[in-house]
């Protein structure tokens, strides 16, 4: 049985209202293939998924089921299912993802929904913007889940290239892009600080005192011994 | 003055002297556009002055200022009916002088002596300070009364929902995962009670075997109205009236992103309502086949 597929025009034509933005748009938005998600940045999930719903209910009598998950506060998940088979997945985020390899300030997530750029798109011959980040935020987007994943997750690999042929082709691009990246991030809390680095220092030290104590304690114990002979 | 918050949570209580005016005070309350009932509970108290003192233990003036005011409650029945609701347009203001000066809000100020002016008892046509009810001034006062009543988390008995994707009614517990998806009628199934207000027996029906369903299909309201003013304040603690029954009927416009029919799976493919069965009943009526629910994952 073949599935009818979401026009995810209608999706996003109903955002236009409220702050948001999709990140790393597709080049073939908006056709997408089973499986494929879409990370929408935002200040108000509820509002989000909300429309999103709004739009799914259409959908529901073609055999669709929507799956919605609160993942964490700031991230929740809503899929369309059909079949048992996920067709497509919208991650609306109201904070960065948690990274551990290198930290963002928070106002920087903010500051590329401010930044927003709208990208002209039609639904039902209507004209709508579809609301994605400026060149240089996008670019830094993939350059953040590049530098995340690209030891576990080869697929990663692919925005390096495209953050590469992106800077090449314009001096202005690449100023942009390392100024953000400097004002924007910083170098994760060192292992230093962590709990378990900050234990394991106190066990070994409690260790270091606890030999020559325990060789004392022998010997006091070896000459009292001696003594009550 | 402006507004010190944007919303509360306040109580209107109707003493034993008022339990005969319950209906029109409750319906009085309902009608308030800045007002939404959340819970009606029914209380009986076997010591009515402890009762009254644990009531005031949270007001501005001593007790002992309190206790020639509230001697008339002592005649009256040790039953209450307590009305939580939450403001949600309060106008805060200074109120008193001196040690007894404290916030109120004005709005529910002026409900409460609309209240006591019409259902208070007069004297040679003039109303006497034998008050029907009672408010609470600030919600530490809710919070006080809540847990008078038993619901020991006070205030977040009805802060549940707070970071619920949806809006959700406060009894039911957090739902973070969820599926939508089209169920057909004929498997949707409720809880309905029998018995009386306080011996009832809860049995779990198909929609069409409802009082709201059948009332709608008998086209005769007595049933619904039976039903609710049987139970209200008792096991079935939200607020109902036919006339909101009624205006639902005309505007119900299903499915809404805002408020789906909340079920959970039952034995073989069955859904049980958990929150939406006046709804479903309006959507049995006009004849829906199949309609979106909200499934909560167990």
């Amino acid at each position: 049985m073949k599935i009818k597929k979401l026009d995810l025009n209608e999706f996003f034509s109903v955002l236009e209202t409220i702050p948001y933005v999709l990140v790393k748009k597709s080049k073939s938005f908006p056709d997408y293939h089973t499986g494929q998600d879409a990370d929408i940045f935002c200040y108000n999930k509820r509002e989000v998924v909300r429309k999103i719903l709004g739009v799914g209910n259409g959908y529901l009598s073609d055999g669709y089921v929507i799956k919605t998950e609160g993942i964490s506060p700031d991230h929740c998940q809503v899929d369309f299912v059909h079949n048992n088979v996920l067709v497509f997945k919208f991650d609306i985020f109201t904070a960065f993802p948690e990274y551990e390899k290198l930290s963002i300030k928070n106002h920087y997530f903010n500051s590329i929904i401010e930044g927003a750029v709208g990208v002209k798109c039609k639904f039902r011959d209507k004209k709508y913007h579809l609301y994605v980040p400026s060149s240089v935020d996008d670019l830094l987007i993939r350059y953040f889940e590049y530098l995340e994943y690209y030891d576990r997750r080869p697929d990663k690999l692919k925005h390096l290239d495209y953050i590469l042929n992106a800077i090449e082709k314009t001096g202005k691009m690449r100023i942009g892009f390392f100024d953000k990246l400097h004002i924007y991030t910083e170098f994760p809390e060192s292992n230093m600080s962590t709990s378990r680095y900050k234990y394991g220092f106190k066990i070994k030290n409690f260790l270091h005192w606890l030999v020559p104590l325990r060789k004392r304690f022998e010997s006091l114990k070896h000459s009292m011994k001696f003594f009550f002979k | 003055m402006k507004n010190l918050s944007k919303h509360r949570y306040d109580y209107f209580l109707i003493w034993g002297n008022g339990l005969e005016y319950r209906e029109n005070i409750i319906n009085i309350i309902a009608e308030c556009n800045f007002l939404e009932i959340l819970k009606i509970t029914n209380y009986k108290t076997s010591n009515i002055k402890k009762f009254i003192r644990k009531v005031y233990s949270y007001d501005y003036a001593p007790f002992e200022h309190l206790r020639a005011k509230t001697r008339y409650l002592l005649k009256s029945s040790p039953e209450i009916v307590v009305i939580f609701v939450l403001n949600k347009n309060p106008d805060e203001r200074w109120y008193g002088e001196g040690l007894f000066k404290h916030i109120e809000c004005m709005k529910v100020k002026k409900l409460k002596e609309k209240l006591r002016n019409q259902f208070n008892p007069t004297v040679n046509g003039k109303r006497t300070e034998e008050h029907v009810v009672h408010s609470s001034d600030n919600e530490i006062q809710t919070e006080n009364m809540l847990k008078i009543m038993g619901f020991k988390r006070g205030l977040d008995t009805f802060r549940t929902q707070k970071h619920s994707l949806l809006d959700l009614p406060y009894y039911l517990p957090k739902i973070n995962k969820f599926t939508i998806k089209q169920v057909c009628m004929s498997k949707l199934y409720c809880n309905v009670l029998s018995g009386n207000h306080n011996e009832y027996l809860l049995q779990r029906k198909p929609v069409t075997s409802s009082p709201h369903y059948l009332s709608l299909k008998r086209n005769d309201m007595k049933l619904y109205s039976k039903y609710i003013n049987c139970f209200m304040g008792g096991p079935l603690n939200s607020y109902y009236s036919v006339k909101k029954f009624k205006s639902l009927i005309r505007n119900l416009i299903y499915p809404n992103e805002k408020s789906y029919i909340i079920v959970e799976k039952m034995e073989s493919d069955k859904f049980l309502i958990l929150d939406g069965l006046h709804r479903a009943s309006i959507l049995m009526f006009r004849n829906k086949v199949e309609i979106p629910v909200i499934l909560v994952e167990q």
